[in-house]
């Protein structure tokens, strides 16, 4: 696997875009469509990616070695041959896992302040 | 496949015409496998999903689209060999200007057969060439530093742009300036003390903005330079210390001549340097970053 020599923090803050298609391979490598699935539902369709959109991210995810396009198909058999899968490298981990720290830091301080209660309801909870 | 999904198909294949070959190249088929799976969803679901769907993807194509163009006219690579050999000549062309457009304006004379044709050459020189040779050269170091130092190397090239603009807007000023003194003898205007002070006083500060946009350029060029270790050390120096010089041109007008030297030095050294690099004598440094999102 290629290794990146710069700073995960050097990506922060993703835009919300970037960071959902990487929530959205964090489980497993996925496809465009899948892709784009996969952050509606986690967002609960509050954020909703454009096809033009997706593929300038994941071009650029790939770019900067975030992503990375498996040869392996998952279901060779019962899949379009022409989709292509892509997967989060380990550098893309850790520049998903440096934003999600930020964010973290974010929640934090929105305690602090007074903004969010401390128990904060989780999602589905309610 | 459906008659009105394939219809579709062929406007949305249409459409991608509007982003740069390589993305389509790269990207094309997929985005068509895409657009197909939510375009057999949303008519499942009837006439509104339909139109929301157009509604939502239109826009989205044309602000990519607009992106990916932007971004393929900023993001030629190094290795592209054809701009660093534009950039080299255009570095050589801005030291020439530096050389012959302020020997004209010192050497001059408007009385002579020849001398408003001079005048205006020099005009164009330190106006329109000055200008486009600036912006190209730091343009292609842009893409030479760039990687190392994106921020840097972007703000320079937007002082570059100042700078020149600020340069045509003097070279405009002048040469009009001169065009009417020569259209109208009879109104004997270069004895007219108030109007003098004020086509001085207008020429003088309006490039003196460009020189203190020039010096912008310079210092961060230089700075980017130092840091990417891209540059020659002496030669990041150069930058740095005629950058300095002109950011104060317009406090210390009489610095004005030191930077024309600094500039032909430095202009004529990044020339070789970038027509060297643009025959493959230079080995570039692999990309190791792209901008920060």
């Amino acid at each position: 696997m290629k290794q990146s020599r710069r700073d995960p923090q050097s990506f922060l803050p993703l835009t919300p875009a970037f960071f959902n298609i990487l929530l959205a391979l964090a489980d497993g490598e996925k496809h465009g469509y899948a892709i784009m699935q996969e952050v509606i539902a986690h967002t609960s369709g509050k954020l909703r990616i454009g096809p033009g959109t997706l593929y300038g991210a994941i071009k650029r995810l790939l770019e900067d070695n975030l992503i990375e396009e498996i040869v392996e198909r998952p279901d060779p058999a019962h899949d379009d041959e022409r989709r292509r899968y892509y997967a989060l490298t380990e550098f893309g981990q850790r520049v998903a896992a440096a934003e999600a720290a930020r964010l973290n830091d974010l929640v934090q301080l929105a305690r602090d302040r007074r903004l969010l209660p401390d128990k904060f309801p989780m999602r589905g909870t309610e | 496949m459906k008659k009105s999904t394939l219809r579709a198909r062929q406007v949305f294949t249409a459409l991608l015409h509007l982003y740069p070959a390589g993305f389509r190249r790269d990207y094309a088929g997929e985005l068509t496998l895409l657009f197909v799976d939510m375009y057999r969803a949303a008519s499942a679901q009837g006439m509104r999903a339909l139109v929301s769907l157009w509604l939502a993807v239109l826009p989205d194509l044309l602000s990519s689209a607009l992106r990916e163009r932007i971004r393929t006219m900023f993001n030629v690579k190094w290795s592209s060999v054809p701009i660093q050999k534009w950039g080299g000549l255009a570095s050589f062309l801005v030291g020439v200007a530096f050389i012959v457009a302020p020997l004209i304006y010192l050497l001059g004379n408007l009385r002579d057969a020849m001398g408003a044709f001079a005048y205006s050459v020099a005009d164009l020189l330190y106006g329109p060439v000055w200008a486009a040779s600036l912006v190209t050269m730091v343009f292609t170091l842009r893409e030479r530093i760039g990687d190392r130092a994106p921020r840097r190397m972007s703000l320079a090239l937007l002082a570059a742009v100042l700078a020149a603009a600020t340069m045509v807007l003097v070279a405009c000023i002048r040469s009009a300036n001169r065009n009417y003194h020569i259209i109208h003898p009879e109104l004997h205007l270069e004895n007219n003390q108030a109007i003098l002070i004020v086509w001085t006083t207008l020429v003088a500060g309006v490039s003196a903005a460009g020189w203190h946009f020039l010096g912008w350029c310079l210092v961060l060029i230089g700075s980017a330079g130092w840091t990417s270790r891209l540059l020659p050390r002496v030669l990041s120096v150069l930058y740095l210390l005629a950058g300095i010089t002109s950011m104060f041109v317009y406090l210390l007008p009489a610095n004005e001549g030191l930077v024309g030297m600094l500039g032909v030095v430095i202009s004529i050294w990044q020339g070789i340097l970038l027509l060297k690099a643009g025959a493959g004598e230079t080995q570039m440094p692999e990309k190791i970053a792209s901008q920060p999102y």
